[in-house]
């Protein structure tokens, strides 16, 4: 059964590559353009997440959360907003939200903070993760192609690690940023440390096997995969 | 009290003064008339006891054994009564005249005497006489050679009472007089001391954003209104130093803007003149939205500095230990020095504390570390140091880059600055990391500097006050580090 997700969006263009985005993803998408219609939507259908950018006109999206919430209604919320000031955050999710994505974001960052929200990608108990010939085990801390074993650093290996946990996903700059090297911001001196990480983990992975599987996606991010995007 | 608030200051400072003037006047003038009333009274009193002095000395036991007047003869000057003198008698005990003044033979003037009363005590009382003159009149016993008979003397108030009406007439009408010439007089002092107020509101009336550079006019620099007037002109260079700054940051920010969305155009519209296949279309694509990102991180650079400016940046202050702070920048960034094949090399001596937040000065040393190896030339040396000198925390970082020279020394922490004017953008970055690095280590009270030499490269030098050397002993305690 596909995930239905409602989007609020009034900027037309965005709620358009929202919908598709979304649908490419094999989401089920409606879009509502207005607080109030969004308000009408959520009750007369089944959702289950939604996508609400706060800078509505008419209704606020705060004060429409508010109101769902006091409803008692429980669907999972991810609020889109061009505030990024840790009081609005708080704001946010004071109001009942789940989740707050700052504008501009990575269509990848959102589908990954879709999939927490949807208890998809629930951090696996996998120990061992294989693609082609590539084996990377968490338990020896080994990694194995066509046979070789494969000399990384600690880095490297937790770079690896999180490309095969989400391997066919985007892995966007910002989820290394955050998730490996811990940094709140993405900051352009650490986007070329990554950079150049990654350009060391695919000379050792991808040198000695074949096909390539660590794949640059110019002004996306990365992806690990035995047939390229 | 309304009224009084309606009032301007310089109406106000008038009715004030005048009042005060009018009470001071007013106390003095019944002071002097208080005081002329009482000398006029005391006068009459002391002349009518002369007057009974003399009636005294004037007085003898006749043949008859009756007292009598007695006009010496061997006296120099006939015994006049004192000039003004309403009226003299002397009464035997038994009501018969010794003697009175005026005469009797006067007709009518049994109408202007009072009547004797035996009755009556002495001493000094007032009574008004039948043609209805105001006398003050002292009556006594005397003793001559045993008999006692009593005299009377008076005077007319009627001129000391006149007197004291003109004075008090003349006051009642120099008094407000005085009052309104003062009150008149404190109108103008105080329009005369207010006018550079005056001034000073048509001049600020036509400073504005635009035309920040007008100053007010300072009559005295000495004066209260002269040291307000500077006070003033003070806050308006600060004003309009900081749109200044703002102008100019606007107007840096837009251009800077600019760039990358003209790549982004530029990029979009060739990408659309041909036909290419999907491949080359993703890179198109691609290269437009890594674009995108450098203009994204350029804004977040922007917004950080203007929170920044306008003390919207919330600092949480805690225990930090920057030494382990450094090195984890060290480890981060070392892979873009091993890139280019370089050392950089980190010198530290254990655990230094300082009170602040790590990310935000995080941020500063990983700009300023990026800029060193940036900047130094492949298989050159990055020196990395942190330690203590005094009460201060420092982290020096050492390049071997082309140098700074001292022109531009201090300009380099300015927003969007960088040294050679054409802008290149090939070393990337856009001028902001070191503004943000300066905002950073200042924002903690610390400093940072830059010294170099055109030809063995630059060091940067930052400062921060070292946590409170208690504390530090408590957390190293705590810590087990030492």
């Amino acid at each position: 059964m596909k995930v239905r997700i409602l989007v609020v969006e009034d900027e037309p263009k965005l709620a358009q590559a929202l919908k598709q985005g979304l649908e490419n993803e094999l989401y089920d998408v409606k879009v509502a353009g207005t607080g109030e219609e969004g308000f009408f939507l959520v009750h007369a259908e089944a959702f289950d997440l939604m996508i609400l950018d706060i800078m509505l006109p008419g209704r606020s999206g705060l004060e429409a959360l508010k109101a769902l919430r006091n409803r008692g209604l429980t669907t999972p919320v991810l609020i889109l907003s061009a505030l990024d000031s840790v009081q609005d955050r708080v704001i946010g999710l004071e109001a009942g939200a789940d989740d707050y994505l700052v504008k501009p974001f990575a269509f990848a960052e959102l589908l990954a903070r879709l999939r927490v929200l949807t208890r998809r990608g629930r951090p696996s108990d996998i120990l061992r993760f294989k693609t082609a010939d590539l084996e990377l085990d968490l338990v020896t801390r080994k990694v194995c192609r066509s046979g070789q074993i494969v000399d990384l650093t600690a880095r490297e290996f937790e770079l690896l690690e999180f490309l095969l946990r989400h391997q066919g996903q985007i892995v966007s700059r910002e989820m290394l940023s955050r998730e490996i090297w811990g940094e709140a911001q993405r900051v352009t001196p650490l986007d070329n440390v990554i950079d150049v990480h990654l350009t060391r983990l695919r000379k050792k992975i991808d040198s000695i096997g074949s096909p390539k599987l660590i794949h640059t996606l110019r002004g996306i991010g990365f992806m690990l995969r035995e047939v390229p995007p | 009290m309304i009224w009084w608030k309606a009032l301007s200051i310089r109406a106000r400072l008038a009715l004030f003064f005048a009042t005060a003037i009018g009470l001071i006047l007013l106390a003095y003038a019944t002071y002097i008339a208080a005081f002329v009333h009482q000398g006029l009274k005391n006068e009459t009193l002391h002349r009518l006891d002369q007057e009974i002095e003399i009636i005294e000395r004037s007085l003898r036991i006749g043949s008859s054994g009756e007292v009598l007047w007695y006009a010496p003869h061997d006296v120099h000057e006939p015994y006049q009564p004192l000039k003004n003198v309403s009226w003299l008698d002397v009464h035997a005990m038994d009501g018969r005249i010794i003697y009175r003044v005026p005469e009797l033979d006067t007709p009518g003037m049994d109408a202007e005497i009072p009547q004797f009363e035996i009755a009556r005590r002495s001493g000094y009382f007032l009574t008004t006489a039948p043609n209805g003159a105001h006398l003050r009149v002292l009556q006594r016993d005397i003793e001559v050679d045993g008999q006692r008979v009593i005299a009377r003397a008076a005077l007319s108030e009627d001129q000391a009472e006149r007197d004291l009406r003109t004075l008090l007439g003349v006051m009642a009408i120099g008094l407000p007089l005085a009052i309104a010439l003062s009150g008149l007089g404190g109108y103008l002092l105080a329009g005369h001391a207010l006018r550079p107020i005056s001034r000073m509101i048509f001049e600020a009336r036509s400073i504005h954003a635009e035309r920040l550079d007008a100053r007010l006019p300072i009559a005295n620099p000495n004066d209260e209104l002269g040291n307000l007037a500077l006070t003033f002109n003070d806050l308006f260079s600060r004003l309009e130093r900081s749109f200044e700054q703002l102008k100019r940051f606007t107007s840096d920010a837009s251009h800077e803007l600019r760039t990358p969305l003209a790549v982004i155009r530029s990029i979009g519209e060739v990408g659309l003149r041909e036909h290419h296949n999907e491949h080359r279309y993703r890179e198109i694509i691609g290269s437009m939205l890594e674009e995108i990102d450098r203009l994204t991180l350029l804004i977040e650079g922007l917004l950080t500095l203007t929170r920044a400016d306008s003390g919207q940046m919330s600092i949480a202050f805690n225990p930090i230990n920057i030494a382990e702070l450094v090195e984890q920048v060290f480890l981060q960034l070392q892979v873009l020095a091993e890139e280019k094949r370089q050392l950089l090399e980190l010198n530290s001596n254990g655990p230094v504390w300082i009170s602040g937040d790590g990310s935000i000065l995080r941020r500063a040393v990983v700009n300023i570390v990026d800029n060193a190896i940036k900047y130094t030339p492949e298989e050159g040396t990055v020196l990395v140091k942190i330690g203590t000198c005094g009460n201060m925390a420092f982290i020096t970082v050492q390049d071997e880059g082309h140098g700074i020279p001292s022109t531009h020394q201090e300009k380099i922490f300015d927003r969007f600055y960088r040294m050679d004017a054409a802008r290149t953008r090939s070393e990337g970055g856009y001028g902001l990391g070191l503004a943000i690095a300066r905002w950073a280590v200042e924002a903690h009270s610390g400093s940072i500097k830059v010294s170099s030499s055109s030809s063995s490269g630059s060091v940067f030098r930052i400062e921060l006050p070292l946590l409170v050397s208690q504390t530090q002993n408590n957390i190293a305690q705590t810590t087990g580090k030492r």
